[in-house]
């Protein structure tokens, strides 16, 4: 995966977790249905430990209405700025390529 | 819950433990007990509709990846984080006079031996017993040379606990840097500086105290002090 794919996955993470807390086979697989952004699920838990470790993201063991305790991620206050930084720049990044791969100006 | 007792995801989780063997122990933890977790929410939602067998499995896995592939992206990822995180430069000149104090203190242990006969000569000319002169050579030259060889070990391994980012490097700079101060100040017999030993020997023994000052000086820099704390943490 090129570093910057990667980089935007995580913060289609941190999105993802804006709303509420997910446990880890529920981003994997939500990132593996949208149209393919993930191809191994298996990569998500070395990003899940990495924005851990920044402290982007917070976990904390949870028991769930069905299965098995679980951990869950939830976004820290960090991660929120974090995230809101990024999706300023993501868009005037993303309007410059498309004008450019479209217009060639 | 049916986590376990498959072979076929023992292996995988295996496999993925020993392709990520270039990680920290804890962050490979983190990883396994991820994907362990994964594994066994996959098969409870499986379980529910459909008959569990060797295939399902296989389907779980094959989504989650190879682990060599995984393995490798996490790594690829670290290093994007570690090459970010290049040591200051006050950092790498400590590290860079820590080797030239190494290979002073390797040339003063070489130059000890070298001068064995001189040695003797100066202590011929000091107002000793002559029956001594044999013995308190031996004795001199014998601690000179396992001093400047316990420097040379010694600033090697400050080296290495800077370079990788360890707040004990200061400690060991510090025994480091006391020992040859001793050394220069009174010495075992000609090490020191101010006693009338071979000349080579203690103009080497000063570098090396010199070296072991500055790389001192380097390590209180704010830039490293800022540095080896946030990875020792």
């Amino acid at each position: 995966m090129t570093q910057m794919r990667r980089g935007a996955i995580e913060y289609c993470v941190l999105a993802l977790l804006r709303r509420r807390e997910w446990y880890g086979f529920e981003l994997a697989h939500a990132l593996a249905e949208a149209d393919g952004l993930v191809t191994s699920e298996g990569t998500i838990y070395p990003l899940l430990s990495r924005l851990r470790r920044d402290g982007l993201v917070d976990s904390a063991w949870r028991e769930s209405p069905q299965g098995p305790p679980r951990r869950y991620y939830s976004l820290t206050t960090e991660g929120t700025a974090a995230l809101k930084a990024f999706a300023g720049q993501w868009a005037t990044f993303r309007d410059t390529v498309d004008r450019l791969l479209t217009e060639g100006t | 819950m049916s986590t376990t007792n498959s072979p076929l995801v023992d292996n995988y989780l295996r496999r993925l433990r020993a392709a990520l063997a270039g990680l920290p122990a804890d962050r490979r933890q983190d990883i396994i007990e991820g994907v362990t977790q994964h594994i066994a929410d996959a098969r409870l939602q499986l379980g529910q509709d459909s008959q569990e067998g060797d295939d399902a499995i296989r389907g779980i896995l094959g989504q989650l990846g190879d682990p060599d592939v995984i393995a490798a992206d996490a790594l690829d990822a670290e290093r994007g984080s570690i090459a970010a995180a290049r040591p200051p430069r006050s950092v790498r000149n400590a590290v860079w006079l820590m080797y030239a104090g190494a290979a002073v203190s390797l040339a003063a242990a070489i130059a000890d031996i070298a001068t064995k006969n001189e040695l003797r000569q100066v202590l011929a000319r000091t107002p000793m017993a002559r029956n001594l002169i044999g013995t308190a050579t031996t004795a001199t030259f014998t601690q000179a040379a396992a001093v400047n060889l316990a420097g040379v070990v010694l600033f090697l391994l400050t080296a290495r606990w800077t370079a990788k980012g360890s707040i004990t490097a200061r400690t060991l700079a510090w025994v480091l840097f006391g020992l040859s101060t001793v050394a220069v100040l009174i010495g075992p017999g000609e090490l020191s500086a101010l006693s009338p030993g071979p000349a080579a020997v203690r103009v080497l023994t000063v570098l090396g105290w010199l070296a072991g000052l500055g790389a001192i000086v380097y390590l209180w820099r704010r830039s490293s002090t800022a540095f080896l704390k946030a990875r020792f943490r």
